[in-house]
């Protein structure tokens, strides 16, 4: 057994000590784990798309909130919806963290995932200007630069820690957990404020991801569209949002009396390299990559108490990453659930989200039952929750992000001990 | 050719909806370096709105030099009533030209003496 304040790998351990969530399912922790407990959709139909003529006609989106709260009109007037999110998510999580006054500010990094970043903003300029250039506001390129989210929050609290914007598709919200927590285990951050991003429930995106046939198209029913690992299954829903943890040393956190939410225990990232938009069907990468995460926080996989799938109601998706769970586990698959069933599918924020709802859960010992879940054809391969909560002894839970390109990301995340 | 005053009233709406701030906190002495700290992408951004509402090319100098809004307020007034006076290759009504940024124009504070260039 490792010193309590050592990681198994020997580096530090990292501390969950803030969670600040912009959801469709809430604004905050309590509100979203509630939603996800109670198996409430957020889907619902958007106007605008259906005036767009998009074959899509709904989205899961953050109910409204005043940003005033959190933003002088200034700041929001040069911002975008998804560097808007972030702020305020991470606005929420640093309160919550209540990191003591005088921690150097070179020594707190930002660490954040986005999928699509300022695309749709870029879109909006450019229906709005393409015959006017001369004309673009000249805040356009910082608007929409990928990297605003995640710049913005350094340079509004002044962390001159490394700013980083990962982008891995649909795991890019578990890249940069687990980039972020690498980073506090190596001693480059005493804290990371981390998480993921997207908000891009515009025309052409919406347009684009149904041109693949990705999205549900289940218009008559949007709060029966999310429906993972349903054999009614009809591909995902777009949401938007943002999810942001605060992370910091173990001892730290132990040291100043915080209260620990759990601790990114573990971490793993591959690449299919099979093909740019589907897994690959057998899940061989995708359950290498998740007995590396598990390896890596010093656990077996017998040691995990639940699994959060990506689970995004694709065919494929869902198929290749039960088949995944099932090649680590051969028929003793743990408890499984995935959340995109109640708040859509968050993309950049996706895998952040998944991460501060397992640790919410594992602490409680409560796995959320998948949302529209009645009949499956992988219910003979994996042990999905469906119906009511699984009640479950507090254990460690592997969260999943999977993305476009191959991308998968793993974590593991252990309740407080 | 608008008054002075009503030259007034649009720069304080400009200015107003690029710092989000009330028109009405905006008086004559308002310094938007000093009490705003504006940034030389705000700065240039109420130039390129004023461009377009007023069809007057707009030296950026102008914008920059300003010691107060009220001095701006001037000094569009002046390039307004007699383009001769404007800087040099400015043209007036249906000019397309771009706002061309200075070069780095650190937020002046205190405030630019007029009418020199950036600080």
């Amino acid at each position: 057994m490792s010193a309590p304040h050592r990681h198994p790998s020997g580096g530090h351990r990292v501390a969950v000590t803030g969670i600040g969530l912009k959801t469709p399912a809430g604004h905050t922790l309590d509100q979203v784990y509630a939603a996800v407990l109670a198996g409430r959709p957020t889907a619902t139909r958007v106007e605008r798309l259906v005036e767009a003529d998009l074959p899509v006609h709904f989205a899961c989106l953050v109910p409204e909130f005043d940003p005033e709260a959190y933003l002088s009109r200034r700041e929001a007037r040069q911002i975008d919806r998804p560097a808007q999110l972030l702020l305020c998510a991470a606005d929420d999580a640093l309160a919550d963290a209540a990191l003591p006054a005088g921690q150097p500010r070179d020594r707190i990094g930002v660490q954040i995932g986005t999928g699509i970043g300022g695309l749709s903003s870029m879109e909006a300029a450019t229906a709005g200007y393409v015959d006017r250039p001369r004309d673009l506001p000249v805040h356009t390129v910082p608007r929409t630069m990928a990297n605003s989210p995640a710049c913005r929050v350094a340079l509004r609290h002044g962390f001159q820690g490394v700013c980083t914007t990962y982008s891995s598709a649909c795991a890019s919200g578990g890249t940069a957990l687990g980039e972020a927590a690498r980073r506090i285990r190596h001693g480059e951050l005493d804290v990371a404020v981390a998480g993921g991003v997207d908000a891009a429930v515009s025309t052409v995106v919406m347009g684009a991801f149904a041109r693949m046939r990705a999205l549900s198209q289940r218009n008559g029913q949007p709060a029966l569209a999310s429906r993972p690992f349903d054999a009614d299954r009809d591909g995902f829903v777009m949401g938007e949002g943002a999810a942001v943890l605060v992370l910091e040393r173990w001892e730290s956190a132990r040291a100043r009396g915080a209260r620990i939410h759990g601790e990114i225990a573990g971490y793993a990232e591959n690449c299919d390299a099979f093909h740019i938009a589907a897994p690959h069907e057998d899940g061989e990468v995708a359950a290498r990559c998740m007995q590396r995460a598990v390896a890596d926080a010093g656990l077996s996989l017998a040691d995990i108490g639940h699994i959060s799938a990506h689970g995004t109601s694709t065919v494929p998706g869902d198929r290749a990453e039960a088949r995944a769970v099932d090649r680590c586990y051969r028929g003793q698959s743990p408890p499984v659930t995935a959340v995109k069933g109640v708040t859509g599918h968050l993309i950049g924020a996706a895998g952040a989200l998944a991460a501060a709802l397992a640790l919410h859960c594992a602490a409680r010992g409560l796995v959320p039952p998948i949302a529209n879940l009645h009949h499956s054809p992988e219910a003979d391969l994996v042990d999905l929750v469906h119906g009511t909560p699984r009640a479950v002894a507090p254990a460690p839970v592997l969260a999943n992000a999977f993305g476009f390109g191959g991308q998968n990301a793993c974590l593991v995340l252990a309740p407080p001990t | 050719m608008p008054t002075r005053e009503e030259l007034a009233a649009t720069v304080r709406t400009v200015v107003s909806d690029v710092l989000g701030a009330d028109p009405e906190e905006l008086r004559e002495r308002t310094s938007l370096a000093e009490e705003y700290g504006i940034d030389s992408l705000e700065l240039m951004e109420v130039g390129a709105r004023l461009e377009r509402t007023l069809r007057l090319r707009i030296d950026p100098d102008d914008l920059l030099s300003a010691r107060d809004l009220g001095h701006a307020v001037d000094l569009l007034h002046a390039r307004l009533a007699d383009p001769a006076t404007a800087a040099p290759g400015s043209r007036t009504a249906d000019a397309v030209i771009t706002l061309t940024p200075p070069a780095p124009a650190p937020v002046p504070t205190p405030a630019v003496p007029a009418p020199g260039g950036p600080a």
